[in-house]
C-alpha cells in the first residue's frame, strides 16, 4: 500500500524516499540537543544583557542603558582598533599563506630531497604554547636579541641607534603571527593539492599546453578557492587570537578589540563588563560575517576536488639541481618553525638573568631556574591543572560529540538540529567566550567561578565544533550495513553501538582527544578569563611571569612544558598518519 | 599510423618491491582503426595508454606516429605530451570547474602554440564540435551543472577540437550507468566513424570492446596475449586466458599424439573420447591440451531424436541433463557428458528437454578450440 505509491515514484530512487520515511528517532537526540543549547544561550543571552545594562557601585541594582552601544559609535576607539584588528589579520593570513603555499608547493609537487619530513616537524610546533612562542620571537627580534645584532653589525650601526627592527610594531605583530600560523596553512594547502584530482592537470597537458600554461591556467584557478578559503580561516582566527595582541601590541600601544575587551575586564577596576560585552558582541558580529565568507569560499573549494578516477599521483616535478636551493628553503622554514623559537628560551632558561646570545656567556650557565620552578607550589598547581583542564576538555569533548556525529551521520529525527549547534560554538572568539562564561559563572548560583572546572566547560563549548569534524568524518567511514549486520545477528543498538561502532572509530576519536588536548592547554585567552587565583594553568602562569619580568624562569617551566607537549604531539602526528586523519 | 615497439615499463611500489607494469608490448594502429586494449585491473592497458600519451614515462622502447619518434629510449627521444598532438579523454572526464562549456572545449585551441585561431574562428570551430556531440544547446553553462553523461560529452569534444592525430579514451564510459552507457557506446562508435580520427580505447569490459573495435589487443600481466579482430579473439581464442576472459566457455582437458601445425585440425583424445578440434597454434605430440568451446556453439537435442541433416558425425556425445536455468532469451542446460565431465550449453529457449532427459551433444568440429594447456 505504502510502497505503491512510493514505487510508482520512478526509476532507482524508489528506496531512497522509503527510507526517509523510516527515519529512526531517540529521546537521546533531543537531550543532546537541550545540552548543547544550555551550552550556547545563556552566555549569548548574558552577553547581550551586560552590554544593555549598567550596574550601580554597589553592584545591586541594573539600569537599562545603551551607553555602550553610543560609546562604541561615538568613541573612535572601537572602529580604529576593529580596522587596527583587521591590518594585522590580513597581514598575518597574507604571510602565512606564501609562505604555506611556497612549503606546500615544494612539498607536494617536487622531488625537493627532507621534504617528507616536513609535515612532522609541522604538526609537532603544534605543541610550543602561544605564550612562550610569542615570547621567544620577542626575545628573537627584541632590541638586544641576535636579529638585531646581526643586523647592526652589519649595517654598522652605533649601539645608540634604533633598533633595525622594532618587534613591538604592527610588523613584528604580523611576522609572529604569520610565521604561526605557517604550519597550519602548510598542512591545509597541501591537502588541497593531494586533493585536486591530478588528471585535471594531464587533460591541460593533453590539450597541448605547457607547463607553465597548465599552472598558470588550471593549477592556480583550481587551487584559488581552496587557498582563498584557508586565508579567510587563519584571517579570522587571528582577527580572534589574544596573545600576540596582547603580549606584542599592547606595549607597542598597538591595539586590537581583543585586548580590548581583555583590559576592560581585567585591567580596570572595577571591571568594565558593559562596555567589554558591546565590544565583544561587535567583534562576534565582525567575526560572524566573515564566517560567511568562509562558508561561501570552502563551498565554491569542494565543486573543485572531486577526487574521481583512479587517483594517480602526479609526477612530482624534476628539479635537477634547483632542488637543493629548495632543499635549503625548507631548512629554513624548519629553522624559523621550531629551532629559534625553541633556542630562544632554552639558552635563556639556563641563564641565571636574561642576556643576549654570547661565548661569554657561555660560562654562567645554570640550572637553577629549573630547580626553582620545580620547587614552586605554584607551579606544580598549575602544571596539574592545565592537566586536568587538557584530559578533562578532550575526552568531554570527544565523548560528546561522538554521540552527537552518530545521530547526524545515521540521520535521526533532529539529527540535523545536533550537527548545527554543535557548529554554533565558532561564532564565539575565545576572548568573548570567556567574557560571556564569566557572566554566566558570577550569575548563576552553581560555584563555578574560578574553579578548573569552569574552564574545562568553556573549553568543552569553544572545541566542539573542531571534536564534531573529527567525529563525523570518523563516524562516515563506518557503512551503515556493518550496523545492520549487527542487528541481524541479534545485538540490541546500543550493543551495536559499543561493540562495531565504537571499535572502528576509537583511532579516530584519539586523533581528536590529541588534538584537543594540544589545542586547549596551548591556548591563553580562555583560561585568563576564567581562571581564577587558585586555579591557575600553565599558559596563564607564563603570562603573569613573563609580564612580571622573571623571564628565565618563564623559559624554564617553558622549556620543560614544551618537551612534554612535543610528545604529546609526535603522538598525534603518529596516530594521525595511520587513521589518514590530519589536523583541519 | 601509431607504431608501438617494445614498450617497457617496470613500476615499483613504495616499499621497494616490483609493481606492475608493461613488458615488451609491440603493435601498430592503422589510420582510421579503433584500436582497443582489453584485459582485467593491473595488465597494463593503461599504462600502455597514458605511455603513448606521455603522462608516463617507459623504461625503454619506441613509439613513432606517423613515422616520426614520439619516444625513442635508444636516442633519447621524449616528446612532451602538449607537443605530442594526440586527444584524450579520462575515465574521470577532468571537465575543469572553474570553466564553462565553451571554454573547456575551445582551451586547446587557445593553449595550441602552432595554430593561431582568431575568437571568432574559434567559436565556429567549437560550436561545430558541440553540436556532433550533441552539447550545442550548453555551450555557457558553468562545468559543475553537468551530468555524468553531459561530461561525458563534453570530454570528447574537447579532445576532437584541434583535430588530433590520435584519440586517447580511458575507459571513458566506465562511470555511466548501464543505460547510458550503451547509448554512449554506440554514439561513440558513431562519431569515431563520422570523424575518422584514429583512436585508441582502453577497456576491461569484453563486451564493450567486441562491440566497438575493429581490433582488439588483449593484454594480461604486462604483454599482449592476443591481437585480432573481434571475432577472431572471440571465436579462435590463443590462450586459455583470452578464452576465459572473453565470454563464458566450457574446458575439456586432454592431450594430442601427433604433432599439429597452426590452424589444422586433429583429434584430441580427452575423458569423454576423442575430439575432433581445431588448433591455433602448432602443438608437439604428446602436449597436454586443454580444448575449449563456448556454451551457445554446442548442438543439443533430445537423444532419441533423429540428428538434422548434415551434422557431422565426429564430436557427438550423450549426456544427462543435470540442471536447467531460464535466462530469458537463452536457456542454459548443464550436461553431464561421460562420467564426470559437466559441460554448459546455450540455446534458445523452447526445446523440449528437462533435468535428467539423456541428451545428444554435438561439439562442431571448427568451433572447437584446442589450446596447450598453461
Amino acid at each position: 500500500m505504502e510502497s505503491a505509491t512510493t514505487v510508482s515514484g520512478g526509476g532507482a530512487k524508489w528506496w531512497r524516499s522509503a527510507g526517509a520515511r523510516r527515519q529512526r528517532s531517540s529521546w537521546l537526540v533531543w537531550v543532546l540537543a537541550a545540552i548543547l543549547l544550555a551550552m550556547v544561550v545563556p552566555p549569548f543571552l548574558y552577553l547581550l544583557q551586560t552590554s544593555f545594562y549598567n550596574r550601580s557601585l554597589d553592584g545591586t541594582t541594573l539600569t537599562y542603558t545603551l551607553d555602550h552601544y553610543i560609546g562604541l559609535f561615538t568613541n573612535p576607539r572601537f572602529f580604529e582598533h576593529a580596522l587596527n584588528s583587521a591590518w594585522y589579520s590580513a597581514g598575518s593570513a597574507l604571510f602565512a599563506i606564501v609562505l604555506g603555499v611556497i612549503q606546500a608547493w615544494i612539498v607536494e609537487r617536487t622531488n625537493t630531497p627532507l621534504r617528507q619530513y616536513v609535515f612532522l616537524f609541522s604538526v609537532i610546533s603544534l605543541g610550543i604554547p602561544d605564550v612562550l612562542y610569542t615570547v621567544s620571537w620577542i626575545l628573537f627580534f627584541g632590541r638586544s636579541g641576535p636579529f638585531n645584532a646581526v643586523m647592526a653589525s652589519i649595517t654598522g650601526a652605533n649601539p645608540g641607534d634604533p633598533a633595525f627592527f622594532d618587534v613591538y610594531s604592527v610588523w613584528g605583530m604580523i611576522v609572529i603571527e604569520g610565521v604561526g600560523w605557517t604550519p597550519l596553512a602548510f598542512l591545509l594547502i597541501s591537502s588541497v593539492f593531494t586533493s585536486t584530482d591530478a588528471s585535471f592537470e594531464e587533460a591541460s597537458t593533453m590539450s597541448g599546453a605547457t607547463v607553465r600554461n597548465t599552472f598558470r591556467r588550471i593549477t592556480l584557478p583550481l587551487a584559488k578557492p581552496a587557498v582563498l578559503a584557508v586565508a579567510i580561516l587563519i584571517f579570522i582566527r587571528t582577527f580572534e587570537s589574544f596573545e600576540v595582541p596582547a603580549l606584542v601590541g599592547v606595549p607597542g600601544k598597538f591595539y586590537v578589540l581583543t585586548a580590548d575587551i581583555f583590559t576592560e575586564v581585567n585591567r580596570t577596576m572595577p571591571p568594565n563588563y558593559g562596555v567589554a560585552s558591546a565590544f565583544a558582541l561587535g567583534l562576534m558580529l565582525i567575526v560572524i560575517g566573515m564566517l560567511y565568507f568562509y562558508g561561501r569560499a570552502t563551498r565554491r573549494a569542494e565543486q573543485f576536488q572531486t577526487i574521481t578516477g583512479k587517483g594517480y599521483r602526479p609526477r612530482p616535478l624534476m628539479l635537477g639541481k634547483l632542488r637543493y636551493a629548495t632543499a635549503a628553503i625548507l631548512v629554513l622554514f624548519f629553522f624559523f618553525i621550531i629551532v629559534v623559537p625553541l633556542s630562544m628560551i632554552v639558552w635563556t632558561s639556563f641563564q641565571p638573568f636574561y642576556r643576549s646570545f654570547s661565548v661569554a656567556a657561555l660560562d654562567t650557565l645554570t640550572v637553577k631556574h629549573y630547580i626553582a620552578a620545580f620547587n614552586s607550589r605554584e607551579v606544580k598547581e598549575s602544571i596539574f591543572n592545565t592537566l586536568y583542564l587538557g584530559v578533562g576538555a578532550s575526552l568531554l569533548t570527544v565523548a560528546f560529540s561522538m554521540i552527537c556525529a552518530y545521530f547526524s551521520v545515521r540521520r535521526y529525527r533532529g539529527g540535523w538540529l545536533l550537527d548545527q549547534l554543535a557548529t554554533l560554538p565558532i561564532i564565539f572568539p575565545s576572548i568573548v567566550l570567556g567574557v560571556a562564561l564569566l557572566r554566566v559563572y558570577l550569575n548563576i548560583p552553581i560555584a563555578l567561578y574560578g574553579t578548573v572546572l569552569s574552564i574545562i566547560l568553556g573549553s568543552v563549548i569553544r572545541y566542539i565544533p573542531y571534536g564534531m569534524r573529527y567525529a563525523y568524518a570518523g563516524i562516515m567511514q563506518v557503512h551503515t550495513e556493518l550496523e545492520e549486520a549487527s542487528s541481524i545477528s541479534g545485538a540490541r543498538q546500543m550493543t551495536t553501538f559499543f561493540r562495531v561502532v565504537m571499535p572502528l572509530i576509537t583511532p579516530a576519536l584519539v586523533t581528536c582527544a590529541l588534538f584537543i588536548f594540544l589545542i586547549a592547554v596551548r591556548s591563553l585567552s580562555l583560561p585568563i578569563m576564567l581562571a581564577g587565583p587558585n586555579t591557575q594553568v600553565l599558559s596563564v602562569t607564563l603570562y603573569f611571569y613573563w609580564l612580571d619580568g622573571r623571564l628565565p624562569v618563564t623559559a624554564a617551566i617553558g622549556v620543560s612544558w614544551t618537551a612534554f607537549m612535543m610528545i604529546v604531539s609526535t603522538i598525534f602526528y603518529i596516530v594521525g598518519r595511520r587513521t589518514g586523519m590530519s589536523v583541519r | 599510423m601509431l607504431k608501438v615497439e617494445n614498450l617497457w615499463k617496470q613500476y615499483v611500489t613504495e616499499d621497494g618491491t616490483p609493481g606492475g607494469g608493461v613488458f615488451g608490448a609491440n603493435f601498430e594502429v592503422a589510420e582510421g582503426e579503433l584500436f582497443t586494449l582489453l584485459g582485467p585491473s593491473g595488465c597494463g592497458k593503461t599504462t600502455t595508454l597514458r605511455s603513448i600519451a606521455g603522462l608516463e614515462e617507459p623504461d625503454r622502447g619506441r613509439l613513432a606516429l606517423n613515422r616520426v619518434d614520439i619516444f625513442n629510449s635508444d636516442k633519447r627521444v621524449a616528446v612532451p605530451s602538449y607537443d605530442r598532438d594526440i586527444g584524450m579523454v579520462f575515465q574521470s572526464y577532468a571537465i575543469w570547474p572553474h570553466m564553462t562549456v565553451f571554454e573547456n572545449a575551445a582551451y586547446p585551441l587557445k593553449v595550441s602554440r602552432n595554430k593561431r585561431m582568431s575568437a571568432g574562428e574559434i567559436r565556429a570551430k567549437v560550436q561545430a564540435v558541440l553540436k556532433t556531440v550533441g552539447m550545442e544547446d550548453y555551450i555557457d553553462r558553468p562545468a559543475t551543472q553537468l551530468s555524468g553523461g553531459q561530461q561525458q560529452r563534453l570530454a570528447l569534444a574537447r579532445a576532437l577540437t584541434r583535430e588530433p592525430k590520435l584519440l586517447l579514451l580511458d575507459e571513458p564510459l566506465s562511470n555511466l550507468d548501464a543505460q547510458l552507457r550503451e547509448q554512449m557506446r554506440a554514439e561513440l562508435l558513431r562519431l569515431q566513424r563520422e570523424t575518422g580520427v584514429t583512436s585508441i580505447y582502453v577497456t576491461h569490459d569484453q563486451s564493450e570492446a567486441l562491440a566497438l573495435s575493429d581490433r582488439i589487443a588483449v593484454m594480461n600481466l604486462g604483454k599482449i596475449v592476443q591481437l585480432g579482430t573481434p571475432k577472431e579473439i572471440y571465436q579462435r581464442p590463443t590462450s586459455e586466458f583470452v578464452a576465459n576472459f572473453i565470454g563464458k566457455t566450457n574446458l575439456i582437458h586432454g592431450n594430442v599424439h601427433a604433432n599439429v601445425g597452426v590452424n589444422a585440425s586433429a583429434k584430441v583424445s580427452t575423458p569423454i573420447g576423442d575430439l575432433l578440434a581445431y588448433f591455433t597454434a602448432a602443438i608437439p605430440a604428446g602436449a597436454r591440451i586443454g580444448v575449449v568451446i563456448r556454451p551457445e556453439n554446442i548442438d543439443i537435442q533430445a537423444a532419441h531424436a533423429a540428428p538434422p541433416a548434415g551434422m557431422a558425425a565426429e564430436n557427438r556425445f550423450e549426456g544427462v541433463v543435470e540442471r536447467e536455468v531460464y535466462l530469458g532469451e537463452i536457456e542454459e542446460y548443464t550436461v553431464v557428458v561421460g562420467k564426470d565431465v559437466r559441460v554448459t550449453v546455450r540455446t534458445s529457449p523452447g526445446k523440449p528437454i528437462g533435468v535428467n532427459d539423456k541428451v545428444m551433444v554435438h561439439f562442431p568440429p571448427d568451433r572447437t578450440i584446442a589450446l596447450i594447456e598453461e
